[in-house]
């Protein structure tokens, strides 16, 4: 997506992110997938 | 007996408590600057320098209100019968911060590259097999009832969770969870002496 914390800490980069959403989280990472 | 149950609901609400406070945070910092600025990056990445964060982090962060309310709930139901079935020999932070730090180390080591680990499932995973084999430890039959109760009312989905299935789910996390809680309640002294001879407190 942009730099934030995630560029900040030389971590992936967000590039989807379904915050919002009220279902299962679903985002992917460039490098990285974010798993519950 | 009426106090014991309350003191138990209010421990357990106020950990709780930390992890809804720090989920609105969280939800304020993505409103106001932008999800980029996510406290999920602050997860458990294994094998990542940034990722050791996520060892002490992990069971505070949420990725959504679905994901929280389960994990809020799941906690509830573990931390209430233990509090009220092992009263003062359940030490809730120590115990907390153990099976933390345990399933937080392991998954660091041995967790699937590639991915970021949030949630508090693994702590509950760890909690769920601490009440079973303190259980046996301790001679609680309704702890092992409880365990078998939570098995069969999740409908086998306690045991598939750590199992590889959907690649969303942190199965790894819960696998080190359950290890961890495992560890910690073997490494626990018996404690069959007289300071456990009463099973519960006094009201003052």
């Amino acid at each position: 997506m942009d730099d934030g914390v995630g560029r900040w800490l030389g971590g992936p980069i967000c590039t989807e992110f379904h915050y919002w959403g009220f279902m299962r989280l679903n985002f992917r990472t460039q490098n990285v997938t974010l798993v519950t | 007996m009426i106090r014991h149950i309350f003191t138990a609901f209010e421990r357990s609400f106020r950990f709780i408590a930390l992890i809804w406070w720090i989920y609105i945070i969280d939800f304020l910092i993505c409103a106001v600057f932008g999800v980029q600025y996510s406290l999920n990056y602050f997860g458990l990445a294994p094998r990542t320098a940034q990722g050791l964060f996520g060892i002490v982090t992990m069971p505070f962060l949420h990725g959504n209100f679905l994901h929280i309310i389960e994990n809020s709930m799941s906690l509830f139901v573990v931390l209430v019968p233990l509090y009220l079935e092992l009263s003062d020999r359940f030490r809730m932070p120590e115990v907390i911060i153990k099976i933390t730090v345990v399933s937080g180390s392991l998954l660091w080591f041995m967790g699937r590259g590639d991915s970021i680990h949030i949630g508090a499932s693994a702590l509950v995973y760890g909690l769920i097999v601490y009440a079973c084999i303190a259980g046996f430890k301790y001679k609680r039959l309704s702890l092992l009832a409880f365990g078998a109760a939570a098995i069969f009312f999740s409908g086998g989905g306690l045991l598939m969770g750590i199992i590889p299935s959907d690649p969303q789910v942190s199965w790894d996390g819960h696998l080190m969870g359950a290890i961890a809680g495992a560890i910690v309640i073997f490494s626990e002294r018996n404690l069959n002496d007289d300071r456990c001879s009463t099973r519960y407190p006094e009201p003052n």
